[in-house]
């Protein structure tokens, strides 16, 4: 399952996004603002794959580390379609 | 001289905050006010260095803060924002100044006019 996130990360929906993927032991892929989840503890405490769309994180001078990988449009694309339940945007 | 504090609390490129704050900064400093551009909370995310507009149709906030800081706008950013959202001072934009919240209070407090988005 692919949890899809572009809210910032002290937003209401970014919140509920976390608490459902680290429930459902899903994936995330963050996008938009949701890119700034990337430097916070709480993606590191999701079981699935942590994705960010690497266009997002430029524009916001950010750089992935830790548990993240960055992606592009064409592979969010792949990555949605070989996800079997695809839940977004929170 | 008029003294007026603007305070941004929301990450750039998200909503229109950060770009209206940084065009109220720069108009007030243009009117010959005292301005103040303070970042708190995920807003502290603005003075972020290494912003890339290239390919998209944004307006980058990285510039309008280095335009606000070459014509005397003061530029604050929380510290305890900022270390919650990971930024070290060698990620800030030159001339942004880190300021604790009795900084951010004594600056707020000494303004005619405080306007937060």
């Amino acid at each position: 399952m692919l949890i899809i996130i572009k809210s910032s990360p002290d937003t209401p929906e970014a919140r509920r996004a976390l608490d459902l993927a680290q429930t459902m032991n899903a994936g995330i892929c963050l996008v938009q603002n949701g890119v700034y989840l990337t430097v916070k503890e709480e993606s590191r405490d999701i079981a699935g794959a942590v994705y960010a769309l690497s266009e997002d994180m430029t524009l916001r001078g950010l750089k992935p580390a830790g548990n993240v990988r960055s992606i592009d449009y064409e592979e969010l694309i792949d990555i949605m379609n070989g996800s079997e339940k695809v839940m977004g945007m929170f | 001289m008029t003294k007026i504090s603007i305070i941004l609390r929301k990450a750039p490129y998200g909503s229109v905050d950060a770009p209206e704050a940084i065009r109220h900064a720069l108009g007030g400093i243009n009117d010959d006010m005292s301005v103040n551009l303070v970042f708190i909370g995920s807003g502290v995310n603005a003075a972020r260095r290494n912003q890339d507009i290239l390919g998209t149709n944004y307006l980058s906030v990285e510039d309008g803060i280095r335009d606000c800081i070459d014509m005397g706008v003061a530029v604050f950013a929380e510290a305890k924002s900022l270390d919650e959202e990971q930024i070290s001072d060698t990620d800030l934009i030159e001339g942004v100044l880190r300021a604790g919240l009795n900084k951010i209070g004594e600056v707020l407090k000494t303004s005619d006019t405080v306007m937060i988005f």
